[in-house]
């Protein structure tokens, strides 16, 4: 009997045993099944950020090629130059015409500024150097006929000093600053005239007024380019460089706030000089990367955009 | 040597003379460009435009077969406007050569090419900018199938400008 019990006693222990490893099984199978279902949850977790990520990728996709349908560009009428941009230079866009003397760049602003006016559109020609009689001759000499397109109303030819800016800039600096709460611009435009192009020639002389007053000439410029988006007008800013220019402009803040960069080259071969131009930088648009050939003739700039410049532009 | 069956034969040919016999070597060529092609530009590299035309006449060439490109006119006077020749402002100009070689081919419909000479224009510009300028003109004349000659003289087979146009060339002819 106290056998039989022993044995009873053995069994049972013996059939708790094999529950409790059975148990043990079950419990590590679930946690098994338990990783699995967590490694399932992470890769849906993950494929459903790459789904959002690809979702959010094809909206932004489609909101900038909604952007690209709706942007205008703009050409300059500049036979060869257009061909250089896959679309043309982006209206509104503030762009920078730099290099040395004698390189194009005021015949290149007054060809546009001719093109565009007798188009219909309306064209401003600050000019920080020359007089309106000088730049009129300019443009007969290439046998254009600026009165034409000055008397329709289209194109505006105005000689403004360096110095009437400066007069401007103090009260410009007290609105910086918040004292004074009238706007002031940085320059006047004729009453009533809102250009498409305005022509600014150039932001070198502007600079001369600024001697030993960088930062005020610093503030100004970033006021101007913010004035010329104000307009929504294209504008393209000319200053003068080294013939063979490594920086683009007085202080560096000008390419820095521009759209754009076309450089003007006057290359100098023993005894003769070769033209060349280049787009440097053109946001939001897609251009060549290379300095082309371009001549100054009778007729005004035509520029060549398959055709290299022999000999590098170095000296 | 035939100069003639050789242009027949060959694209682009390299033609190295003695000096001494520079100048009948030319008048060859130019009998065999003026038969061989449909209009030959002629880049004066050597002696001007009107000296040139002077001399076609002489010999009975007819010059209304040439389209001229002149490097030396402009040099010592203001050009004269004509139709059949541009004037560029140098020998060392060589865009402008180029942009008026450009100029022959596609508007006033040339298929051949006279250089006359490469050694001229080794006096003005330096050779790398020289072969930069030839392999150019080279690769516009090949996508056009045009044909042409590129004259040298003998005594500058040794210069890096030949030695590169050899490789350059359909075919090298040596005039002994």
């Amino acid at each position: 009997m106290v056998s039989k019990t022993k044995k009873e006693k053995s069994k049972v222990r013996n059939e708790k045993e094999e529950s409790l490893t059975e148990l043990n099984k079950i419990k590590e199978k679930m946690k098994d099944e338990l990783g699995k279902i967590q490694d399932y949850e992470k890769q849906i977790i993950e494929q459903r950020k790459t789904a959002e990520q690809v979702v959010e990728h094809l909206q932004e996709q489609e909101l900038k090629e909604k952007d690209e349908e709706t942007k205008e560009y703009m050409s300059t009428g500049i036979p060869g130059f257009d061909e250089l941009f896959e679309k043309g230079i982006p209206k509104g866009s503030a762009v920078l015409f730099a290099g040395g003397a004698g390189s194009g760049k005021t015949i290149f602003g007054l060809q546009t500024a001719m093109y565009h006016a007798s188009l219909g559109e309306k064209c401003f020609y600050m000019s920080f150097e020359e007089s309106e009689e000088r730049l009129i001759g300019h443009m007969k000499d290439f046998g254009w006929n600026p009165e034409k397109v000055m008397e329709s109303g289209n194109l505006k030819i105005k000689r403004y000093s360096p110095f009437d800016i400066t007069r401007s800039v103090d009260a410009m600096l007290a609105k910086e600053k918040g004292e004074l709460f009238i706007d002031i611009e940085p320059v006047i435009l004729p009453e009533g005239f809102k250009p498409d192009l305005i022509i600014l020639d150039s932001l070198t002389a502007v600079a001369s007024a600024f001697v030993g007053k960088e930062d005020s000439y610093r503030i100004y410029i970033e006021q101007l380019f913010r004035f010329f988006e104000k307009l929504e007008s294209t504008s393209f800013l000319i200053t003068e460089t080294k013939q063979i220019p490594e920086i683009f402009s007085t202080t560096g803040v000008e390419e820095f706030l521009a759209d754009g960069v076309i450089v003007f080259y006057n290359i100098k071969r023993e005894n003769i000089r070769e033209s060349a131009v280049e787009v440097l930088k053109m946001r939001g648009q897609k251009h060549q990367k290379k300095i082309v050939a371009m001549q100054i003739t009778d007729k005004g700039i035509v520029v060549y955009p398959k055709q290299e410049v022999f000999g590098g532009v170095g000296p | 040597m035939n100069l003639s069956s050789e242009i027949k034969d060959n694209k682009i040919i390299l033609l190295i003379t003695p000096k001494e016999k520079y100048h009948k070597e030319l008048l060859n060529t130019l009998k065999v460009m003026e038969k061989g092609t449909d209009k030959t530009c002629y880049v004066c590299i050597n002696e001007p435009y009107n000296f040139v035309v002077d001399n076609l006449k002489k010999n009975n060439i007819p010059a209304e077969k040439f389209f001229f490109i002149d490097a030396l006119t402009a040099k010592v006077q203001t050009p004269p406007s004509v139709d059949d020749c541009i004037f560029v402002s140098a020998p060392n100009a060589l865009t402008e050569i180029s942009l008026a070689f450009s100029k022959a081919f596609d508007e006033k419909k040339c298929n051949g090419l006279l250089f006359d000479t490469l050694s001229t224009l080794l006096v003005y510009a330096n050779p790398h900018s020289i072969i930069q300028f030839i392999h150019n003109v080279l690769t516009k004349l090949r996508v056009v199938s045009g044909k042409a000659v590129f004259v040298a003289l003998k005594e500058d087979v040794n210069s890096e400008l030949v030695k590169d146009l050899y490789m350059f060339v359909d075919k090298v002819v040596e005039v002994k």
